[in-house]
């Protein structure tokens, strides 16, 4: 049986290639150029996104005819184009009734005429994109971003909380994060790092992260009620499993977080996932631009076949690692009367199992 | 030897992005008739590598694999159209639900009339209406267009106006969608669909069109060209083409698809299955169609002649689970489980397959939770639709007598037993009567719709043909049985052309199938134990054919009822062997599970919360150090 799984990242050296763009609606430039070197905290693009717009209506102000741009422009005290500060007077009125004519509500910019009508942009939202990991420009996205290449360890998680951080990472002592409490964060370089918890995360974590102020949490799952607290944290708070109870999660992810600990930093990319974008939530462990070798490319999940190993996506099974040892041609009944495309594989614990082709998940 | 004369169109490849599965169907001309040739499924590419069309390339290789024939140049691509070697097909058509729903503002004159004829006629696709501005709300025009560009929609629909009418209050609002339009950046204008007072239609479009911004205005007949006329019939047809237009610029292939492949352009899926729908009307007076996807769900009903479709974007049992569930009735959910489990437990399960929402039940208890939400979805589009039928009910009646019935959607139609698809249609509908259920179990219907377009034959042969699977007929009684001594609920006489004769004596309050072979025919006789009646009558006799499933008999009565939890594991596990012939793996252990011990989770998020509100407004000074 042919088939083409989805895959969880997980690898202890990749190249990989990541844009940073404007959001929609923002307009901006390009801060590098195409072969510059980046780190993480470099801003690469910024912008701003337009938010309202005030008219006046100078006809009426005025009673001047809407057609007659002359005398509409002589009345202005603002360049078209031009930016207003909050207060700015608008119109030059020439002592006639000034302090009762309309000022700039807010900081913006003037749009424009529009039949006799004044038009101001105001309270614009400035936007900066960061590359979010060091590495090597490999190409300029017209004025909107640019794609950023490094050589990394990589471990792409199910969930984020939109938030990015970039630091250094220990996993959490085995007393507990809440056992740093009390203790003097700046002194013992408790803060201004990632923990990483190979547990479930609880509320007092986060309460915990921020008293000592640190710089983001990793744990392996999360009951969902704590996710509206996840999303009103400052840092980035990931999930390598998912929402629910504790289980069991790969080894290699924990080989590759176990093996850079404390001593790189890492890029906390903790994006929430979203259908419609191919983004994910992902730990990028930069190994350093002077090793890197290869060529990057997209990624494509290949076909599975007997020997690969995968990941099973759902109960019992859930978290676990296997090896593929049978892809029968037909599909198969499952245990709980389901009749669907299946592979055998062997459980890291060393059973055996028929499992759904959609539950299985290639490790790469 | 004269060449074989060649139809217009010999061959298709179609190809159906949901956001889970990607489906292509190649279908080709044997002995003058369109036929199915071969299909394959593959998961959907668009959120794991950006690329809808490597998930369809690799379903083309493997029907290359298995027909024998090259669809792909050495590139990858669709050849197009079929060569003379007999390589590629002559038509791609591509159907879709997997891109964001197309965001709309309306802009009207008044609610009650051409607005809510704009909500109607977009009900069919993808569009999520985002903020409806009227002329007669108190909003300036300074408000209107910052409710415009705040929303940054892809489509702004200006309706108004009735043919003939007062031109005034239409013109001041194209003047402000006009204006609304010159303030987005350059390249992100949204595209404007005028389908208001005609008198104004090329005034509409001159003021809102601009050359130097090549910003899309389309244009439709009036949907209201007169206060008591309704006219949506193009402006659903305009819709699609927005719709084609707006997929064309969404990221993850479809540009390419809509721009050198697919000569009919990019489809909504849902817009496929209308125009089946459609078609169906000419020869059926009552059809439902009902599909239940990862994100977005559908029941599309055609009565009458007339369709109306109820497309929900955010309703799923898969990316859009949460949402679902923050819609439906969970105590209804909770009644179709048969072991105690938590509204939060619910809500665990639901957050977690939102993040694997690919994945199918792998033990019984997950198996329960999903069919139990299922169930759940779709009473909650059959009440959301009831007002389009109610004219139609005859006394007692809560559901027409749609014939045929056909779902769709791969929880229901892909994996499970036929009997229990149809348990899950009849339990979630709550049947009454003979019904016919069918499953669209190749997912071609959208497909065969689309087809339509461009070659209406295809669309006729393959339909009749091969594109339905029958489950079977389901006699389903109305009204409450009495438990009496031994009597049966339903005493079912089943004689077989054979001449061997079947009989079953089904107790009340159960559910029964007749393990018929599919298309065996049979004479059925069924008399109705006490309190219950089929189609007003005590006693039934019809000739039927069986479908995959046999003949389903259901005396467990209406409404439904399920037994309180100490004996439900023992009665879903009945009906559940009644359907299927199986026992239920491992039921008996759901009478030993224990509620969850419930967790106050409330008081401390809330305190958490007080916390983190505190401290970030007080900037860092909580801080320990």
């Amino acid at each position: 049986m042919e088939y083409y799984p989805k895959q969880a990242l997980i690898l202890e050296q990749t190249i990989i290639r990541r844009n940073r763009m404007l959001p929609p609606r923002a307009q901006g430039e390009v801060l590098v150029s195409a072969g510059s070197a980046v780190n993480a905290q470099q801003m690469v693009v910024r912008g701003e996104i337009q938010q309202d717009f005030r008219m006046y209506d100078m006809t009426k102000l005025f009673g001047i005819n809407a057609d007659d741009t002359q005398k509409l422009e002589e009345k202005l005290a603002v360049r078209m184009g031009g930016l207003v500060a909050e207060g700015q007077q608008l119109f030059d009125v020439k002592g006639r009734g000034g302090r009762r004519m309309p000022h700039s509500p807010a900081h913006g910019s003037v749009i424009g005429l529009d039949h006799g009508r004044l038009i101001l942009q105001i309270n614009p939202k400035p936007v900066e994109v960061y590359a979010r990991m060091p590495g090597r420009v490999t190409e300029v996205i017209g004025n909107r971003g640019a794609q950023i290449e490094a050589q990394v360890a990589l471990v792409q998680c199910r969930w984020g909380n939109g938030k990015f951080g970039y630091s250094s990472f220990s996993f959490e002592p085995e007393e507990g994060l809440a056992s740093y409490l009390g203790r003097d964060a700046r002194l013992e370089n408790i803060r201004g790092r990632v923990y990483i918890l190979p547990r479930e995360l609880t509320a007092q974590d986060l309460e915990t992260a921020i008293k000592l102020g640190i710089e983001g949490l990793v744990a392996i799952t999360m009951p969902y009620h704590l996710r509206e607290l996840a999303l009103m944290v400052d840092f980035p708070v990931l999930l390598i499993s998912g929402f629910g109870k504790q289980r069991r999660i790969s080894d290699r992810a924990m080989r590759i977080l176990r093996e850079y600990e404390k001593q790189r930093q890492a890029a906390f990319d903790a994006y929430t996932p979203n259908r419609f974008q191919n983004d994910q939530p992902e730990i990028i462990i930069p190994l350093g631009s002077t090793t890197m070798r290869g060529e990057a490319g997209r990624i494509f999940p290949p076909e599975l076949r007997v020997g690969s190993i995968i990941r099973l996506t759902r109960a019992p099974f859930k978290g676990i690692l296997a090896e593929v040892i049978d892809l029968p041609d037909l599909p198969a009944t499952i245990e709980n009367g389901l009749h669907t495309s299946v592979a055998r594989v062997k459980l890291e614990t060393g059973d055996t199992q028929v499992v759904p082709l959609a539950n299985v998940e290639l490790v790469g | 030897m004269t060449a074989p004369v060649r139809t217009r169109i010999q061959s298709v490849l179609a190809a159906d992005f949901g956001s889970v599965n990607t489906r292509v169907t190649l279908i080709d001309l044997v002995n003058g008739q369109y036929r199915m040739i071969s299909r394959f499924q593959t998961p959907t590419t668009l959120r794991e590598v950006g690329d809808v069309t490597i998930g369809m390339s690799r379903a083309v290789e493997i029907l290359q694999n298995r027909t024998g024939r090259t669809l792909l140049d050495r590139e990858g691509v669709p050849i197009l159209p079929e060569q003379d070697n007999g390589s590629g097909v002559d038509e791609l058509i591509v159907t879709t639900s997997a891109t964001r729903p197309l965001k709309a503002v309306l802009v009207g004159l008044i609610r009650d009339i051409s607005m809510s004829s704009a909500e109607r006629a977009l009900s069919g696709t993808y569009i999520d209406v985002a903020a409806t501005i009227s002329y007669s709300d108190d909003l300036t025009e300074e408000e209107q267009i910052n409710t415009i560009l705040r929303e940054s929609p892809d489509l702004i629909f200006v309706t108004g106006g009735t043919n003939g009418g007062n031109i005034n209050a239409m013109q001041e609002l194209i003047a402000m969608v006009k204006l609304a339009i010159q303030l987005f950046p350059e390249g992100e204008q949204p595209i404007v669909l005028y389908a208001g007072n005609q008198d104004l239609a090329a005034y509409a479009y001159s003021e809102m069109h601009f050359e130097d911004l090549n910003n899309d205005v389309f244009a439709a007949p009036n949907i209201r060209p007169a206060i008591s006329d309704e006219d949506l019939k193009t402006a659903r047809l305009e819709l699609s083409l927005v719709y084609n237009e707006f997929v064309a610029t969404q990221p993850g292939g479809f540009r390419d698809l809509a721009a050198y492949y697919a000569k009919a352009g990019v489809i909504p899926t849902a817009q496929g299955v209308s125009n089946i729908i459609r078609w169906l009307t000419e020869t059926y007076d009552a059809v439902l169609h009902l599909d239940i996807g990862s994100a977005t769900s559908a029941l599309t009903v055609g009565l009458n002649k007339e369709v109306s479709a109820n497309v929900q974007s955010d309703l799923g049992i898969g990316h859009n689970i949460v949402r679902a569930l923050e819609q439906i009735n969970l105590s209804t959910v909770q009644n179709w489980l048969p072991f105690p489990y938590s509204i939060d437990q619910i809500y665990t399960y639901a957050y977690d397959k939102t993040l694997i929402p690919g994945t199918i039940p792998q033990d019984s208890t997950d198996l329960m939770i999903e069919y139990a939400i299922l169930r759940g979805i779709i009473q909650y589009l059959v009440k959301s639709e009831q007002e389009t039928w109610r004219s139609m009910l005859k006394r007692g009646q809560n559901l027409p007598d749609f014939d045929p019935i056909i779902v769709s959607g791969a929880t229901i139609t892909e994996t499970a037993h036929p009997g229990i698809t149809s348990m899950l249609v009849i339990d979630a509908f709550e049947l009454e009567g003979v019904h016919y259920i069918h499953t669209d179990p190749f997912g071609i219907l959208p497909a065969l719709g689309a087809t339509a377009l461009v070659e209406p034959t295809i669309t006729v042969q393959v339909f009749e043909n091969q594109a339905l699977s029958e489950l079977g007929p389901a006699f389903c009684a109305s009204g409450r049985p009495r438990r009496r001594g031994n009597k049966p609920g339903m005493k079912i006489r089943i004689k077989l052309k054979s001449g061997r004769t079947i009989a079953h004596d089904l107790p009340p309050g159960e559910i029964w199938v007749a393990p018929l072979s599919p298309g065996q025919e049979a004479e059925v006789d069924v008399r109705l134990g006490r309190g219950l009646s089929l189609n007003g009558k005590r006693r039934i006799r019809r000739t039927v054919k069986a479908g995959t499933a046999g003949i389903i008999f259901d005396a467990r009565g209406r409404p439904l009822i399920t037994d309180p939890l100490s004996a439900r594991p023992a009665q879903v596990n009945r009906w559940w062997e009644g359907i299927t012939g199986q026992p239920l793996e491992g039921w008996e252990r759901w009478n030993q599970v224990e509620p969850e011990a419930a967790q106050d989770y409330a008081a401390e998020v809330a305190r958490v919360r007080n916390f983190i509100a505190k401290t970030y407004s007080e900037g860092s000074s909580e801080r320990d150090n």
